[in-house]
């Protein structure tokens, strides 16, 4: 039971001085506030002018809109004379806090006294707890009942016999609706009262019972009524009192001479049926705002921010609130005084991130000026920003109406309340622990629930049968149990399964706030409210009363709320859905931008798109109209580098890039992109777009050793020769066991060209003719360069060209020799001697083998074992240089003085710092190998 | 936990392979459909042992191949709850790290890394201790106890903790 929000009197016209009495302990009880009585002389001035304008039955919206809130005011008058001297005070102190406009000395003091007034009787308020005022309100309304059967001593049960017994009888007085002002029902009331006051004093009676108005009737309520509402149905519309009484005569006296009521308008009945209608309060408007609760302010600057209540004034229409503050100190000390006016209550354009009040911050600005005071009541440093803004803790300290806050379904979002929680902190500079902060709030959540399940403040838990259930409060406390059924009353019956009460099996009655539902580390949950609802994941760890959550889907740990879990079946499908796509679909983005969504948020999803290089995902953030259609070619295919077929669902290897050695399995297939999904990718759910011709399927049937293009944009343009598509993997020179022969010369194989021994005559060892093939490749992108290992290196040059470069390489340990005129070939003798790690396929499974090259071929390098047992040619793309450490001899293996050797003095970052001879060089390491010296 | 058990499938069977060599080409057919597949009653199946019977095929009607009710002997590796598993870390992130154990991919959140370890990003991401002894970083051997297991359809994910007595790095990289 919670007291009506609208106003309403009963009038007692036989005891008038009884009410009066009572009019005043009422007062007292509450302990009003006294902001409202101050304010009344003022507003009720104004309402008279607007009740003079509105006499015409049409108003415009706006108008109603205002003049309501100082209804909302007034209509609290009582009427003990308050000191008036703050009668002055602007009418914009709706919008914030009443008593800080001041700007002299006197006006200071009077401010702090009425703060402090205003304090203690907020301390008073807070003594009387809801029970103690539902007692009171029992105590002073239920036994003038009008109803006989209920009077007096039976408002203990209000069962639902008792509930039907109170409905109106036909011989019970008649309810009448009577049309007045839109916006001055409030009023109304109030005269009524007041006239009821005037006429016992001559030793009159006003002849009716009771006059009340509802505030929630609005206009936009008819829409929402069923179309089967009786004809007279007053109470969708505003403009209307109902007054109780027997006659309707009665209520015509009583209402003659107001004038905000239409005399025009005869009262009508209320039929009986539709009594209780009339007098029902909105269910809405039953929860309302309390001490302690979380609202969200519905307009403003701080539209949408979460507000903590500290403070309501005793007629609940204003409330003091406690919220992370949105401050531009810049721009606020560069406003002038002469604007103040003009600007006020305005949203700034460009809305100021919350954060919090650090008065030290604000003192830097010479302008600003900060006061800090003690509250007298609460002892708590207090911080007057501009003698406007107050600010506790951090925390921006403001009063507003009630009516522009949207109460806060239950608990708050964590993430909010973790935000609101740091602004606390936020002095400090936030740099507390994650774990540490966590801890802090649990506790402060814990805290939470249970005094917002005191007050009705926190959603319910909802219990389903099979919940594991914590006993969090009672003697059986700590108790672990198991939801069996749903008992009467409300209560859970509940297993316990701890083993702390072994042998007990019968079923305990728990109230649902005794227990909180709980979850082993490890079981797989579904959250059911709030930001992340629909995630599925596993729980790491519960503490208190949030669990850490890693999802399965996005592979990202969340906190939430164990209230908003539930226990899910083990397998799970992604809920994520934005529009009609859902989280890894594949979307086109504009003609040529296709993407895989991996990541979806409220209102815009994240998409990884193939637009971007596997060093440099190119993940766009995209709204629903962004997402032009979903793709779904399961069909389509690609090839990879060996030319073998590349269909959705197939693992493949990445044998080119960046991500090279990494596998996926192709979840979708685009124009030459693969999207693959990897395990050993953590971004974007483990998706990544590359190139299908850098990728090569695991088990194709087509020998994977050709020769891929370049990772590069320049080459990717550029169609490999089909030439090359299938030389023989492994030529293996002379029989297997034979190890290279120093001295003998390899030739490149090329395949096609048919001939298999060019002349050593063609080759011209002149070094000024050979094109320095360690010319800096200028296509290489920069992520690839770093890499060690490139691949590109032995790129052969599409066309004929290639196909002729020959490469002769001398045992001897010296630079390999290049045919003249093959421009541009970057061949792959700097390894020729240095050691390098060698990745052989072998059935598609890789093996790695440090072993020494040497002698590299253009496309083929030989290699032997430890101890030149055998030797295999390998291609040079999967030679990969083996980091040289310090001191080792090393070969620089590209650039314009590969071939060199010397030794590595150093490293720097990336860099090795080389001395060859006399001079010292630094070289990107991935580029110099360490190198075995023959045996001299 | 490894399991050794004996299972059986259904193997369609090409007229093309009817010869001296069908046991073989059946064995082979078997291993490369069953091997490294995971199913959420019995795991992961690591490897196959041997064909324990091939029974009578039965032959397709109008498409001739032989559809063999295959018994075979198996290894399967299933993690359970509360299972303690030598693994090698994989990646390390802020939110903690993820490792393998053959085919098992296991993550252990920063929450069940203990306190005194903490996260490192700046040469390679890691976790180690401040005194440096102890250090968890990509190829790490790491012992670790599962504390819980998801499984999907075709995939088993699990969560490990490295809190307990005994847990921990087991060799420095």
């Amino acid at each position: 039971m919670v007291p009506v929000k609208s106003v309403c009197l009963l009038i007692h016209a036989q005891e008038p001085e009884a009410e009066e009495d009572e009019e005043d302990e009422e007062e007292d009880g509450l302990g009003r506030h006294r902001s409202a009585a101050r304010k009344r002389g003022k507003a009720a001035a104004f309402i008279d002018d607007v009740a003079d304008e509105d006499d015409e039955e049409d108003e415009e919206a706006s108008r109603q809109q205002k003049r309501s809130r100082f209804i909302d005011d007034i209509a609290e008058v009582d009427d003990d004379d308050e000191d008036d001297e703050l009668e002055e005070e602007g009418l914009d102190d709706l919008i914030d806090d009443a008593g800080e406009h001041v700007h002299d000395a006197a006006d200071m003091i009077a401010m702090r006294r009425q703060m402090r007034e205003a304090e203690m009787q907020a301390a008073k308020d807070e003594e009387m707890n809801p029970e103690e005022l539902q007692a009171y309100l029992k105590d002073r309304y239920g036994g003038q009942s009008h109803y006989p059967g209920t009077g007096g001593a039976g408002t203990e049960d209000f069962g639902a016999v008792a509930q039907q017994a109170l409905l109106p009888k036909p011989s019970d007085p008649k309810l009448w609706v009577v049309r007045c002002a839109e916006g001055a029902e409030r009023e109304v009331v109030v005269c009524l009262l007041q006239k009821c006051y005037d006429l016992a004093q001559k030793g009159r009676s006003l002849l009716i019972k009771s006059a009340f108005c509802q505030d929630h009737l609005k206009v936009g309520v008819a829409a929402v009524r069923k179309p089967a509402q009786p004809a007279i149905s007053p109470h969708m519309q505003r403009g209307y009192l109902y007054v109780e009484a027997v006659k309707e005569a009665h209520v015509a006296e009583a209402v003659r001479g107001m004038r905000a009521v239409f005399n025009s308008k005869k009262p009508r009945m209320v039929p009986l049926g539709e009594m209780t209608a009339a007098v029902a309060v909105q269910v809405t408007a039953a929860r309302g705002v309390d001490v302690g609760s979380w609202v969200r302010a519905k307009a403003g600057l701080y539209k949408g921010d979460l507000a903590q209540v500290v403070d309501l004034d005793a007629s609940g229409a204003r409330a003091t609130l406690r919220l992370v503050p949105r401050l531009d100190l810049a721009a606020l000390s560069a406003r002038r005084p002469e604007d103040a006016r003009a600007n006020f209550g305005r949203a700034p354009r460009v809305r100021p991130a919350a954060k919090a009040f650090s008065p030290d911050e604000a003192r830097q600005y010479k302008t600003l000026d900060v006061l800090t005071q003690r509250d007298r009541t609460t002892g708590q440093l207090v911080h007057v920003l501009n003698g406007s803004q107050r600010f506790s803790e951090g925390y921006l300290i403001k009063s507003v109406a009630v009516k522009g806050l949207a109460l806060e379904d239950g608990l708050p979002p964590l993430d909010d309340l973790q935000r609101f929680q740091a602004a606390a902190q936020g002095g400090g500079g936030g740099g507390a622990g994650d774990r540490a902060g966590a801890a802090d709030l649990a506790g402060l959540v814990q805290s939470l629930t249970t005094e917002g399940e005191g007050q009705g403040g926190a959603a319910p838990t909802r219990f389903a049968k099979g919940d594991l259930v914590l006993v969090v409060q009672g003697d059986l406390a700590g108790i672990r149990g198991r939801v069996e059924a749903f008992g009467e009353d409300g209560l859970l019956m509940v297993a316990p399964t701890d083993s702390k009460l072994p042998g007990f099996t019968e079923l305990i009655g728990l109230h649902p706030r005794e227990i909180q539902k709980h979850f082993e580390s490890g079981s797989h949950v579904k959250v059911e409210h709030g930001q992340h609802m629909g995630e599925t994941g596993m729980v790491v760890t519960v503490t208190g009363p949030i669990a850490t959550i890693f999802t399965d889907v996005s592979r990202q740990e969340i906190r939430v709320f164990v209230k908003d879990l539930v226990q899910a079946v083990a397998v799970t499908s992604s809920v994520d859905t934005i529009g009609g796509y859902e989280l890894h679909d594949l979307v086109a983005l504009d003609a040529t931008t296709v993407g895989v969504i991996v990541g979806v948020e409220r209102d815009a999803c994240r998409v990884l798109t193939n637009q971007g290089r596997p060093e440099k995902p190119d993940v766009r953030v995209a709204l629903l109209p962004d997402l032009k259609r979903k793709l779904n070619n399961r069909k389509a295919g690609a090839q990879d580098g060996a030319r073998n077929e590349v269909a959705v669902g197939d693992i493949v290897e990445v044998v080119d890039g960046p991500l090279r050695g990494k596998n996926g399995t192709v979840r979708y297939v685009v124009r030459g992109f693969l999207f693959l999904q990897s395990r050993q990718i953590p971004d974007h759910g483990g998706y990544v777009c590359v190139q299908a011709r850098h990728c090569r399927v695991r088990g194709g049937r087509k020998p994977a050793l050709t020769k891929t293009p370049a990772y590069d944009p320049a080459w990717a343009a550029t169609p490999a020769h089909p030439g090359f598509a299938a030389p023989s993997p492994y030529h293996l020179p002379g029989s297997p066991g034979r190890g290279p022969t120093p001295g003998m010369r390899y030739h490149i194989d090329t395949p096609g060209s048919g001939h298999l021994a060019p002349t050593p005559g063609s080759y011209l060892p002149t070094p000024g003719m050979a094109p320095s093939p360690f010319s800096p490749a200028p296509a290489l992108t920069p992520g690839l360069a770093a890499t060690p290992g490139l691949s590109y290196e032995a790129v052969l040059l599409p066309g004929g060209e290639a196909r002729g470069a020959v490469h002769e390489v001398d045992a001897a340990g010296l630079l390999a020799r290049v045919a003249p005129g093959r421009q541009g070939d970057g061949g792959a003798w700097g390894y020729e001697g240095a050691e390098a790690s060698v990745e052989v396929p072998v059935r598609d499974l890789q093996a790695v083998t440090p072993a020494r090259t040497d002698t590299v071929k253009g496309d083929g390098g030989a290699w032997g074992y430890e101890g030149a047992e055998a030797s295999v040619e390998v291609p040079v793309r999967d030679l990969q240089a083996v980091t040289p450490a310090r001191t080792d001899t090393v070969k620089l293996l590209r650039g314009d003085l590969a071939g060199r050797v010397g030794e590595l003095v150093g490293t720097d970052g990336g860099d090795g710092i080389v001395k060859l001879g006399p001079e010292i060089k630094i070289w990107e390491l991935a580029h110099v190998g360490r190198v075995v010296l023959p045996a001299a | 936990m490894f399991y050794l058990l004996e299972l059986n499938r259904e193997l369609e069977v090409q007229p093309r392979h009817f010869g001296p060599k069908l046991a073989q080409e059946v064995e082979k057919r078997l291993r490369q459909e069953v091997e490294g597949t995971c199913s959420g009653i019995y795991g992961f199946v690591l490897a196959v042992l041997n064909l324990e019977s091939l029974g009578k095929a039965r032959i397709r009607e109008g498409a001739g191949s032989a559809v063999f009710n295959v018994t075979y002997k198996c290894i399967t590796f299933k993690p359970h709850k509360g299972e303690v598993l030598d693994v090698v870390v994989t990646t390390v992130n802020k939110m903690g790290f993820f490792a393998e154990a053959g085919p098992l991919q296991v993550f252990v959140s920063n929450h069940l890394i203990p306190e005194a370890f903490e996260f490192s990003s700046i040469h390679e991401p890691c976790y180690a201790t401040p005194d440096g002894e102890q250090r968890i970083a990509a190829a790490s051997d790491v012992r670790l106890r599962i504390v819980g297991t998801r499984i999907d359809a075709n995939e088993i994910f699990a969560v490990g903790d490295i809190k307990g007595d005994y847990l921990g790095v087991l060799q420095m990289t």
